[in-house]
């Protein structure tokens, strides 16, 4: 049986429409059982083999027992033995196979502590006289109850696990089993995996969308909370696009299939995020170094403490406890999983919250963030530019000249062109084509209409043009004073008037930069827009520091000289932005956060992601960052420290202080403890929510 | 000191030394990939306390298919990921599971088990310029049961 469980380009097999469901997660049910049984028996046996231990610990004891004692350990070292062969059997074998590959890890501590403890206590048991006197004392049940700590611990620690990888199971399960599509005129009921490009596809209230596409017919609301993390249902109607695995909260409708298995927005967002939960933090580089030497070095300390015991100690006995005790204590687990545990479970959480953080190092630098750059449209504003203001000149009235703007402008792409075409639509005024039309790219357009030239654009288009626009000044630097973008209208060389277009600022942006500022991070607004109209948008949006007239060309040179700006201070600078314009710039930040609007999500180059379109998930993305970066530190804080101190304790060091020595029980369980510890800690953030951001009056 | 002591003391010093040699010291052989005749270069690799071989040379630009076998029971390995290249692959016991992966830069490129602590390298190689193709950023996962 052969699986597809990815993408690629390189068709040597036949593919088939299946979702792509990036590396399942690793069965830890079946880990936690098959564990869990080998616990209980070696728990189960630990009993006995600790009341046949109890003479080790009474001298008195052991004297009423005379002849018995003897009987007494060979019965616990028969006993013991099926726990270390059946419960810690992978122990000794992990052990074996990464010795013979020059490696050692966690199973080569446990099986060296646990089989040295017992073959020592063997030894003893059959030939007692082979010891010195003070040497009396046998260690069976600490083979034993190490070893079911150990297994307790990582039957825990599967459970764990599990949870930490639940959002890409949670994310999986929202998408639709089945679709309803229309062929011949007949509407069939068939696997989402066979729903083809193309397709009608028929959704009902309640039901959820099979897969990406565009409304043909019918209307509804659509709650896209699965991909975007925002609730509140979207309306939609024919020719908006849809996205498989929301759900279609109040009409029926048809849309036609554009994008179906590995290539739908749901699919990108769920290999994205895997991709991601598998990368590395720079924060754990120091941890990948230190796991190579880890285990090797522990067993040279365990080899030190008992050869300083040897030579010092009051027995043999102690010396053998604390190199047992220094092997079972030290945990190279915790270090390992600190990172990137932590690392699975917030940028899962972000996914569930419409926030895709590419990697450990986007996340890490998120949380690092000084300066944020915030492109102006589409990002602060909607990046719907609507028709707000026509000013003619004494020569002409509002409709002849709104005419001529909107027939100059009609074949351009240009949002603000767009919304002057628009503009005169909605006022029921007829465009005829221009029988010449020329973008001008930063500047406007040059088109003729009815043999005259119009030139439409902004103050530069003017300049360059050697048009007089003296007598607009006054009504430009009002307009630009109440934020709306002012475009020249010029016909066979002279100034004609001028129009305005405006655009809205999106609900969150205010209280978002308000937070954002809130949280040491000052907000930089970039715009191509003249300097006036961006001046009182950031005004509005309480940003005081404004880069405005910036060519698109000219941002990631911007955010490059911010970028030397904070070089002193080594903080890192953030772009965030909503289209290809923006992608030089995005690359050029520290972080380049993208403003996806669904479907789009996982083609964008940036960093992060914020698939909800709005600031609110900027401030989410940098707060999730910031708390998962704290609590990878707590992580490795704990895995250091437990071990840089457990070690020491171990091995003795504070005997000659306190006269205590650590029982290698004791630090079985610390063992197992410390490795649970760190995959609940990094669970935490499972429960991680924004705070409330300070509500705040424009 | 008596005897017996000097002996033990002998004897633990003997054995760091050897653990500092065996662990650290001991350096493996790279196995190269065997090139078919459809360009792909393929390699079996046991996971056994380690991955063998652990040094796997292959050239840049072409697909390479990397079978992991996992002949233990052992948590420690039950994992494999490709950090650069975002692959995170289980590997169920005496299992089959086939990483595919397209390097398109000369390098070496670690893959450990999921805690960090065993490691293999896939170190790319430059080509011939004559020999280089279309280079492509791709990788997937291709899971099988044998």
């Amino acid at each position: 049986m052969s699986q597809r469980t990815g993408q690629s380009s390189v068709e040597d097999k036949p593919v088939g429409q299946k979702p792509v469901i990036p590396e399942t997660p690793a069965p830890e049910e079946k880990t936690y059982q098959d564990t869990m049984r080998k616990f209980w028996f070696a728990a189960g046996i630990a009993v006995p083999v600790l009341l046949l231990s109890l003479p080790d610990y009474f001298p008195t004891l052991r004297e009423m027992m005379m002849g018995w004692h003897s009987a007494a350990s060979i019965a616990a070292a028969l006993l013991s033995l099926p726990v270390l062969v059946w419960s810690g059997g992978s122990f000794f074998m992990g052990a074996w196979n990464s010795f013979r590959n020059h490696n050692a890890n966690m199973d080569t501590l446990v099986a060296l502590g646990t089989g040295s403890a017992w073959l020592y206590s063997a030894v003893y048991a059959v030939a007692p006289s082979l010891f010195p006197a003070e040497a009396a004392g046998m260690f069976f049940d600490v083979a034993v109850i190490v070893i079911a700590l150990v297994l307790l611990g990582q039957a825990l620690e599967a459970k764990a696990r599990g949870q930490s990888s639940e959002a890409i199971k949670k994310l999986l399960e929202l998408q639709a089993k089945t679709a309803r599509v229309i062929r011949d005129g007949k509407e069939l009921d068939i696997p989402v995996e066979q729903v083809q490009v193309g397709d009608s596809v028929l959704v009902r209230p309640g039901e959820k969308v099979p897969v990406d596409g565009v409304i043909l017919t019918g209307e509804s609301a659509l709650d896209e909370s699965v991909v975007t993390g925002e609730s509140v249902p979207t309306d939609k109607r024919p020719g908006d696009s849809v996205i498989g695995a929301s759900l279609n909260k109040t009409g029926a409708f048809t849309f036609r299939a554009t994008k179906v298995g590995k290539d739908t927005a749901l699919a990108q967002i769920v290999q994205m995020v895997a991709q991601a939960q598998t990368s590395k933090a720079p924060i754990g580089k120091l941890v990948d170094v230190v796991s190579g030497y880890f285990v090797p070095t522990v067993v040279i300390l365990a080899v030190l403490a008992f050869l300083v015991w040897f030579n010092l100690g009051p027995s043999l006995n102690f010396a053998v406890v604390a190199m047992v005790t220094v092997l079972v204590i030290a945990c190279p687990c915790a270090l390992g999983l600190a990172t990137p545990m932590s690392l699975m479970v917030g940028v899962g959480k972000a996914a569930q919250n419409g926030v895709l953080i590419r990697n450990g190092e986007a996340l890490e630098n998120a949380s690092h963030l000084k300066v944020l750059v915030l492109d102006k449209t589409g990002t602060i504003t909607k990046g719907q530019p609507a028709l707000t203001d026509v000013l003619p000149l004494a020569d002409y009235n509002a409709e002849t000249l709104l005419t001529l703007a909107a027939i100059a402008d009609r074949r351009s792409e240009h949002p603000l062109a767009q919304a002057i075409v628009q503009g005169a639509a909605d006022r029921g005024l007829v465009l005829a084509e221009p029988q010449s039309f020329q973008a001008l790219p930063g500047e406007g357009v040059q088109a003729t209409v009815d043999q005259k030239t119009i030139f439409v654009g902004n103050a530069k288009l003017m300049t360059n043009q050697g048009i007089d626009l003296t007598a607009l000044s006054t009504l430009t630097e009002r307009l630009a004073d109440e934020g709306k973008t002012p475009m020249f209208v010029a016909v066979d060389g002279k100034a004609a008037g001028v129009i305005a277009v405006a655009d809205t600022i999106k609900q969150d942006s205010l209280i978002a930069i308000r937070t954002l500022q809130q949280m040491g991070i000052e907000v930089v607004m970039i715009t191509g827009d003249n300097q006036r109209t961006a001046q009182a948008i950031a005004h509005q949006v309480g940003i005081t520091r404004v880069l405005a007239e910036v060519l698109p060309a000219d941002k990631a040179s911007m955010v490059k000289t911010l970028q030397q700006e904070q070089q002193k201070t080594k903080g890192l600078v953030g772009m965030v932005g909503d289209g290809i314009n923006d992608a030089p710039a995005l690359a050029q930040a520290d972080v380049g956060f993208a403003i996806g609007t669904g479907t789009d999500v996982a083609i964008e180059a940036a960093d992060v992601t914020l698939v909800g379109g709005n600031l609110r998930s900027l401030v989410y993305a940098i707060e999730i960052s910031r708390a998962t970066l704290n609590n990878i530190r707590q992580n490795l804080f704990g895995a250091f420290i437990y071990n840089t101190l457990g070690i020491p304790f171990a091995a003795g060091v504070f005997y000659p202080l306190f006269g205590v020595l650590l029982s290698p029980i004791l630090a079985g369980g610390a063992m197992a403890l410390s490795s649970i510890t760190v995959v609940t800690n990094a669970n935490r953030l499972r429960s991680f929510v924004l705070p409330p951001l300070t509500e705040v009056k424009p | 000191m008596n005897t017996l002591q000097l002996v033990i003391n002998g004897l633990g010093l003997v054995f760091i030394a050897w653990i500092v040699w065996y662990f650290w010291l001991w350096k493996g052989e790279s196995v190269q990939a065997a090139l078919s005749d459809t360009g792909i270069q393929e390699i079996d690799i046991t996971v056994q306390g380690g991955y063998r071989p652990a040094e796997i040379v292959v050239k840049v630009g072409q697909l390479v298919r990397l079978n992991f076998t996992r002949r233990e029971s052992s948590a420690c390995s039950e994992e494999v990921v490709f950090p650069d290249f975002g692959l995170r692959a289980h590997l169920p016991q005496d299992q089959t599971v086939t990483l595919e992966v397209t390097p398109n830069k000369p390098g070496e490129y670690e893959f450990v088990c999921g805690m960090n602590m065993l490691r293999g390298k896939l170190i790319v190689q430059e080509e011939k310029a004559e020999d280089l193709r279309p280079l492509s950023a791709s990788n997937y996962a291709l899971q099988k049961h044998s």
